[in-house]
């Protein structure tokens, strides 16, 4: 995964709302995925026009204290989306 | 001659079922299995037939002009018929979530058990019901937007006989069992000889899977966590608006949920009687 690639949302999915999860299900209703706190904040912010890197650096900014831990948490978080079809990826080169 | 043709009025949900008997022994079958079902009242009834016949006898089960079945086991003959009502019960259901679910309760906890066949779900219906709790259903439950509970009350349903390690009923029950080589059909009543129908609402939500060897286990799991799993476990969800997904989370979200590891009858022992454990 390349920082300048940038996802893409699935809008087939919706959103089911928790207090810090989310469940996302496809509008056939053929796939589930579940969210913990982090994958959440990564798939809002896939919906924001960023790519890897400025996600990363983005939260970077935010969570000066875990910096160490924010890119691999981060292409965690996208890897999971992708597999399960959630999000897709551009190349901004 | 006296032919002594009855018919068996049952139901599930909004799907009523005659099932003619030709004799009293066939008529014995139908009652065994669907003794408990709450009944329906439907517009179409579906028909079948159940007939004993000879010296042996022989026994077929038949869906208007088809045959369902034809030998000499009450076993294979209960399994198939039990499969066609529960298909026909779910299969166009639109006002309830239909899940794949064992349930018991005690007091003011009722508990599902949802997951696949082979997953312990029966037997630890079984268990829990020789420790205290009642018998709702060991297979498939509705339940509607409040939470509250349609047990499908069905004999126990285990891929076992009585030679089987796992077997928890005495031996003097055999008789009232309908068993074969590959499973069994025990009257929840052996079990809880005071039975009262209920439909309670939904407190707790347990996830069981049974792994030989694995260490025993009860985690409290989040309410985003249990939907997910019992998403898989929804069975009619293609006939709900958005698949009743919104609905059941708010059920979900209503309850404590647990997913629970077991391989054996002394760590459900420890688990359920532990002075930790939330039951």
């Amino acid at each position: 995964m390349k920082d300048t690639q940038k996802p893409i949302v699935n809008t087939t999915y919706t959103v089911e709302k928790f207090d810090d999860e989310i469940l996302l299900y496809t509008e056939a209703g053929t796939q589930a995925v579940y969210l913990n706190d982090t994958a959440h904040t990564v798939w809002l912010l896939c919906k924001e026009d960023m790519t890897v890197g400025q996600m990363v650096q983005y939260l970077e900014q935010q969570y000066p204290e875990q910096q160490k831990l924010i890119r691999g948490d981060v292409t965690g978080a996208l890897e999971t989306l992708l597999e399960n079809g959630v999000i897709g990826f551009t190349d901004e080169d | 001659m006296k032919i002594n043709h009855q018919t068996y009025h049952t139901g599930f949900g909004d799907q009523a079922f005659a099932i003619e008997c030709n004799n009293k022994d066939a008529y014995d079958i139908a009652e065994f299995l669907f003794l408990d079902f709450p009944g329906a009242i439907s517009a179409t009834t579906k028909q079948y037939d159940i007939i004993l016949s000879g010296p042996v006898p022989m026994l077929s089960l038949w869906k208007n002009d088809s045959r369902l079945y034809y030998g000499k086991s009450r076993y294979q003959l209960a399994y198939i018929l039990m499969n066609e009502i529960i298909y026909h019960s779910i299969n166009t259901n639109k006002s309830h979530h239909a899940l794949h679910a064992g349930a018991v309760f005690k007091e003011d906890r009722c508990i599902i058990l949802p997951g696949q066949s082979g997953n312990g779900k029966s037997t630890l219906t079984s268990w829990l019901i020789m420790n205290g709790f009642q018998y709702l259903t060991d297979e498939l439950v509705f339940l509607d937007s409040e939470s509250q509970l349609l047990p499908m009350t069905r004999p126990i349903s285990l891929k076992a006989n009585s030679s089987h390690d796992s077997w928890l009923l005495p031996t003097e029950h055999n008789k009232s069992l309908i068993t074969s080589d590959t499973g069994s059909m025990i009257p929840h009543r052996l079990f809880n000889p005071l039975f009262e129908a209920k439909q309670p609402k939904v407190t707790d939500i347990i996830f069981p899977e049974y792994k030989v060897g694995a260490e025993p286990r009860l985690l409290e799991i989040s309410p985003a966590r249990s939907s997910l799993y019992l998403l898989q476990s929804h069975v009619n969800a293609r006939n709900l608006d958005g698949h009743g997904v919104s609905e059941l989370a708010a059920i979900v979200k209503t309850c404590r949920s647990f997913s629970l590891t077991y391989g054996n009858f002394t760590d459900l022992q420890k688990i359920f009687h532990s002075d930790s454990s939330p039951f």
